[in-house]
């Protein structure tokens, strides 16, 4: 009888305080997908067939999408994500698209219409421009998601290959397969 | 006065090499001749690149500003001499990548006309935050090899009180010998640089640092220091040790204190000032002369008579070979820098830059053949002699295998690029290119996540406007909703309406006719 009571009365106190805990250090959203969201390139082009970096990340954590899908962020990404996930890293996958070199939107000028339409898809607001007057990208704000080349009605728009200087240099990695060769053998 | 370091060894690792210094120490200091163009790159500084002042076809004289600095952490550029600018133009750097980059040519007209561009200043009158705008307006950047802006350096420096300043004059790496020279030949400028910075940033001492085989060096800043008078100089002889001239192992040689990884040496209270950076400060305190030279030693088998030159910056490497007896016939390899820490250069059309410490020419047996690297056998040697005690072997694993986070928990960031690891290792691992690989990528990635964070906020800026919209929209749609709701139907008041709103209407009406009369 005290054994019954004394853990009835344990499993009181212990459902009170986890209940307390519950609602005291409640987090808002999902700290997992926050995590997934900061590794995800923002480039918010949808190629992961999701509506943005962020639904991505959601569909990632709720195992409705492999870790594979992101072409901008390629390999780096898929290794940092399943380096969080403890998942196993795998090779991107093709029906989503393959890793390309950076690019950015240029809008041609003299062909704009002034449609607005471009402006409407931009998922981060990097085109700037009013109804019937010309439009301009600000390069340094897009992520060349590609999402303005489908609305424009003048195909004014083109993805050009951004220029790497000396900023976006990196020393080469040493060719390994010398010693590859040698421990093989 | 002159003391030896307490420790026989006080950093961990290092190498005993051979100096090579002997080749280059035998003349005087010479000047290299003025080259027919001079190729000022805009970014041969750590930090932004300069922006340019002048444009094609103006006439510009010695001294006078040609290029600014663009923010914080960059610097100026100035005409080495009189000259014409021949425009911005995309030229080879002397870089490692071997990339274009864009670069102030100037033609000198011959005249070696200057400027009065900077007053010169008392450095007895000085304080701090004119100390900091001179050295910024003379374009000064490290000599040392790594051409870090100095006024920030300084300025970063004066927030802390009562530092030590140590002056470095530890030249550890082979071949090079300039600030050898400059130690022979200009001890009082040395020195009087250095007091400059005592006096404005309240230092309490100043350490000069060399290395106790350079018998000519230590003897002429002995005398200097001497002839100055100030109790706060104290010389220090340190062993020759490779890479004793590193900032964090000198400061650890000379007081035993270690600079922790991620901090600065500053953090500590120690600022190292490199005997050249000391001489330029001098010279635009006291003679308003921005930097436009610097002391190179142009050195190695491949050069017929070696020897130090003071080249105006801009001075093709061709040039300065030229000066130097030209090359010998085995010559194939062109470093700048020295053979340990050094970058190989596809081409002498570069320029000398504020960085260029050091022109190598080498023959080919002397340089290691790139293929004959063998695996790893984890005999640990890079760890005995790793001056930043990383676990280089582990380092290299970690980046083979592309794993970037793995390498950065082995603190990655702290290892100093000294080369020692390459020089011990039996397999011929071209380690230190495995971590110059590792530290480019992090820093990509780096700006990457910060490009990604702009876009993230710029989405969800975006969408909380959009959100915004849809809900005055809603709001707006509910409030006509209950006005239609809350309205009498009863005829009359529906016959009310009608007329209160053909009443508007006709006045309208009214007041366009009018309107079109009035047309």
């Amino acid at each position: 009888m005290v054994a019954v009571l004394l853990l009835t009365s344990l499993a009181l106190a212990f459902g009170l305080a986890l209940g307390f805990a519950a609602q005291r250090f409640r987090i808002e959203g999902d700290p997992v997908v926050d995590q997934v969201d900061a590794l995800l390139p923002q480039t918010q082009c949808g190629q992961c067939s999701f509506a943005g970096c962020r639904p991505y990340a959601e569909a990632i954590v709720d195992n409705r999408a492999d870790i594979n899908q992101c072409p901008p962020g390629g390999e780096p990404t898929i290794r940092a994500l399943a380096d969080l996930l403890s998942r196993e890293a795998k090779p991107l996958n093709p029906e989503n698209g393959e890793e390309k070199p950076a690019t950015v939107a240029v809008i041609d000028e003299d062909t704009c219409i002034g449609c607005t339409l471009c402006i409407q898809a931009c998922p981060v607001d990097a085109i700037v421009g009013g109804p019937k007057q010309m439009h301009t990208v600000i390069a340094r704000e897009c992520t060349g998601c590609d999402l303005c080349l489908e609305p424009c009605p003048v195909d004014c728009i083109d993805m050009v290959v951004v220029k790497t200087g000396l900023a976006a240099w990196s020393w080469p990695k040493p060719d390994t397969t010398a010693t590859n060769n040698k421990s093989a053998a | 006065m002159i003391k030896e370091s307490p420790l026989a060894k006080s950093f961990h690792g290092g190498l005993k090499l051979n100096g090579h210094k002997l080749e280059s120490t035998g003349g005087t200091l010479r000047s290299a001749p003025v080259p027919a163009r001079l190729v000022l790159p805009l970014n041969q500084h750590a930090g932004r690149a300069a922006v340019p002042l002048v444009s094609a076809g103006d006439r510009v004289l010695g001294y006078q500003e040609i290029a600014r600095p663009d923010g914080e952490i960059s610097c100026a550029l100035h005409a080495p001499t009189s000259a014409t600018v021949l425009g911005v133009q995309r030229l080879p750097m002397p870089h490692p990548s071997g990339l274009m980059g864009d670069c102030l040519v100037l033609e000198p007209d011959g005249k070696n006309e200057f400027g009065n561009f900077l007053p010169a200043i008392d450095p007895d009158s000085l304080d701090l935050p004119t100390l900091l705008k001179r050295v910024s307006d003379a374009g000064i950047a490290g000599l040392g090899g790594a051409a870090f802006p100095t006024a920030t350096k300084l300025a970063v420096a004066a927030a802390t009180t009562g530092i030590t300043l140590v002056i470095n004059g530890a030249e550890c790496e082979p071949y090079i010998t300039c600030d050898d020279m400059l130690m022979r030949e200009q001890s009082d400028q040395i020195l009087l640089g250095a007091k400059i910075i005592l006096d404005t940033l309240g230092a309490q001492r100043a350490l000069v640092a060399i290395e106790r085989d350079k018998l000519k060096a230590l003897e002429s800043m002995s005398a200097a220091i001497e002839r100055l008078g100030d109790p706060r100089f104290q010389l220090e002889k340190i062993f020759t040790i490779y890479p004793a001239g590193g900032e964090r192992q000198l400061i650890q040689v000379l007081s035993g204190k270690e600079v922790p990884a991620g901090k600065l040496p500053i953090d500590i209270g120690y600022l190292c000032q490199n005997v050249a950076t000391l001489v330029a400060i001098y010279r635009a305190v006291k003679d308003g002369q921005p930097l436009v030279s610097r002391i190179t030693t142009v050195t190695g088998s491949g050069i017929a008579e070696p020897g130090n030159y003071l080249a105006m910056l801009g001075t093709p490497l061709e040039t300065l070979a030229e000066s130097a007896g030209g090359y010998t016939p085995g010559a194939t390899r062109l470093i700048m820098g020295g053979p340990m820490m050094g970058i190989a250069l596809p081409s002498d059309e570069v320029p000398v830059v504020k960085a260029t410490n050091c022109v190598l020419v080498l023959q080919e047996d002397e340089v290691r053949a790139s293929g004959d690297q063998m695996p790893c056998i984890r005999c640990g040697e890079c760890e005995q002699i790793c001056p930043a005690q990383l676990q280089p072997q582990e380092l290299y694993w970690h980046i083979r295998g592309n794993d970037l986070a793995g390498a950065d928990e082995l603190n990655l960031s702290a290892c100093i690029e000294c080369g020692c690891c390459d020089f011990v290792c039996p397999s011929h691992i071209p380690l230190s290119q495995y971590y110059r690989f590792a530290k480019s990528q992090v820093r990509l990635l780096d700006a990457r996540r910060v490009q990604s964070d702009i876009a993230r906020q710029r989405f969800e800026d975006r969408k909380e406007r959009l959100d915004a919209e849809a809900a005055r929209r809603k709001e707006r749609l509910e409030e006509k909703r209950k006005k239609r709701a809350s309205r009498e139907n009863t005829p009359k008041a529906i016959k009310g309406e009608i007329d209160a709103i053909l009443a508007r209407t006709r006045g309208k009406v009214a007041d366009s006719d009018e309107g079109g009369e009035t047309r």
